[in-house]
């Protein structure tokens, strides 16, 4: 039985936090007139635990080797990365704003040497999981007590070339590597599978919910990442994290009438909360 | 595929990693399972934590290795490297910049009994359209020794495509060293302007011999370095010839001859011919009968350097 560790004040903190993250992304679709609006929404939860709770760095010095790292191979969830890195101090909140434009800093896919914070590129392409399995065993090799954190999806595992990796890096010694593994929550038979089939190749499972912090706490504080295996965290994503226009789902752009309502729902939410 | 006998840019490759190694040097070899297995061992120090399942993820590994602050050397049959990895490195490694050593062998036409799958004529073509990617096509021992020992000070993604068929002896010392987006001159003329590359080179200077027969003085180009190019040695070389023909074992489209007439047809338009395989893929055979059947030989040199010399402003 694990002991509940996060405490009230610090819970509506991190809820405070992820609901101005959230308005954050609705504003730069906004601006941008283009979204990814829904995976962005929905992993901002996620990123404000590991960005505020979690993960070690500097803002002011993104380069530290001794930093933990973030990767993704999610490119829908940019968006909440830039949110999360301009609120953590990176760079200025303004940025945000120029989101996909010309000559921007924040492009529709980050460059990971222009952008403070991003610790490597995020493609399109996959399996991602290699980059990030070489990145933390360098790392590990080097006694760099850095961890590398990859969030991917679930639907990444249904390629055998990627199960193939996983079943790789879990042979190799990279204890500091969390694969961060995004699951629908009403998928319940799903996530047997899915836990089944990590713990298959080899690696410490968790599961906990996107949305409550205190259950990503309990499933962190679990992990030993000085030894054993590659840890996984299958997060339950909850569809209610994301915001519904006209009863929709939203995932592309946003006009203005649109992003008042978005706005004014999520803090409807906060206030629930 | 095995390092013969015979001289080719790959075993010569194979060599100079060899000699390193035992001098001490440390290399980071990343591989595919399969060409690991059956290409590379006993020939490349591969270690067995640095293979992979597939190109794909060797790709992924190496921009790993390369974020990490290492140099890794990615190395692949040129087909598995530009085709099936093509769209990772574009991403991962070409648009981010990431310093990856890309080694791809049996170029051009050289893996003879393969067929069209693995004879891949278009892979120069398609990483020189490639934004940040340079691209290095050897000819010779000493510029492939010279790309590894100078590789350290090349802070940009590079591309080398490594014939394996014969390729001619080792240039003298006292010839130009290699440095990126360089050419070297290894026969002078004041004629026509042979610009090759790889394989070619060995043919284009039997074509220089047999031009000289005939009164015609050919000045042979080794074009190492498809992109950046060197257009002020091609533009000085052409400025007294008057006419160029550019001999490449690939295809027309993209590659050497597409570098040579863009430079030329924006800068100094001059009589041009090119030798190199046309809009075809090519059929497996003897390498002989590949090159002659394709029109890669010393007399299509001889041909297309006949017509432009006649073509070329008086």
């Amino acid at each position: 039985m694990l002991v509940k560790l996060m405490d009230e004040g610090k819970l509506e903190k991190l809820n405070n936090i992820s609901a101005e993250i959230r308005k954050d992304i609705l504003r730069m679709a906004g601006v941008a007139r283009s979204g990814p609006l829904r995976a962005s929404l929905s992993t901002a939860n996620l990123l404000v635990y590991l960005y505020w709770e979690e993960m070690l760095f500097v803002p002011d010095e993104p380069l530290r080797e001794d930093r933990d790292r973030f990767m993704t191979d999610i490119p829908e969830a940019v968006p909440a990365l830039y949110a999360v890195l301009a609120r953590r101090g990176f760079f200025e909140r303004e940025h945000l704003w120029h989101y996909k434009r010309l000559g921007a800093a924040l492009q529709a896919l980050p460059d990971f040497r222009r952008v403070p914070g991003v610790d490597a590129p995020c493609a399109a392409v996959r399996p991602q999981i290699a980059m990030a399995g070489v990145l933390a065993r360098e790392l590990f090799y080097e006694k760099n007590s850095s961890r590398v954190i990859f969030l991917t999806e679930e639907k990444n595992l249904l390629c055998d070339e990627f199960a193939e990796d996983l079943k790789r890096s879990a042979g190799k010694y990279t204890p500091n590597l969390l694969a961060a593994v995004l699951q629908n929550s009403s998928a319940d038979a799903g996530k047997n599978v899915l836990q089944e089939t990590l713990v298959s190749l080899g690696w410490d499972v968790r599961s906990a919910a996107f949305s409550d912090f205190a259950s990503l706490e309990d499933a962190f504080v679990s992990f030993d990442f000085n030894s054993g295996a590659p840890k996984a965290l299958i997060a339950l994503q909850p569809d209610s994290a994301s915001v519904r226009r006209n009863g929709a789902l939203s995932s592309d752009s946003l006009s203005m009438d649109e992003l008042d309502m978005a706005l004014e729902e999520l803090e409807e939410k906060t206030i629930e909360v | 595929m095995k390092c013969d006998i015979f001289p080719s840019a790959w075993s010569a490759f194979c060599s100079a990693v060899s000699e390193r190694t035992a001098a001490g040097t440390d290399f980071l070899f990343v591989a595919e399972e399969e060409t690991a297995e059956k290409e590379l061992k006993n020939i490349l120090p591969v270690s067995a934590e640095n293979v992979f399942s597939s190109v794909e993820s060797a790709v992924m590994s190496a921009a790993g290795f390369a974020i990490a602050g290492k140099t890794p050397w990615l190395i692949g049959r040129a087909s598995d490297i530009a085709g099936r990895g093509y769209a990772h490195i574009r991403e991962v490694i070409a648009q981010t910049g990431l310093p990856v050593r890309i080694v791809a062998f049996d170029g051009g036409i050289s893996c003879r009994h393969e067929g069209a799958s693995v004879q891949m004529l278009e892979d120069t073509a398609l990483m020189r359209a490639m934004p940040r990617m340079n691209v290095l096509v050897p000819s010779d021992m000493r510029t492939v020794a010279d790309i590894i020992e100078k590789s350290a000070g090349i802070t940009s993604p590079f591309y080398m495509r490594l014939d394996s068929s014969a390729i001619p002896a080792k240039y003298s010392d006292s010839s130009e060293p290699f440095h990126p987006g360089g050419a070297r001159i290894v026969r002078e003329g004041s004629c026509v302007t042979i610009c090759t590359c790889g394989a070619m080179l060995g043919r284009a200077l039997r074509a220089a011999e047999k031009l000289e027969i005939q009164n015609i003085s050919a000045e042979v180009i080794d074009c190492y370095s498809i992109k950046p190019f060197a257009e002020n040695v091609l533009l000085s070389s052409v400025r007294r010839t008057g006419c160029c023909v550019a001999a490449s074992e690939e295809s027309a489209s993209g590659g050497l001859f597409a570098a040579v007439a863009e430079c030329l047809g924006r800068t100094y338009p001059v009589p041009l011919r090119s030798v190199s395989v046309g809009d075809c893929f090519v059929n497996s055979g003897a390498y002989d009968e590949l090159c002659e059947y394709y029109g890669l030989t010393s007399k299509e040199i001889v041909d297309a350097a006949a017509q432009v010399w006649a073509l070329r402003r008086r």
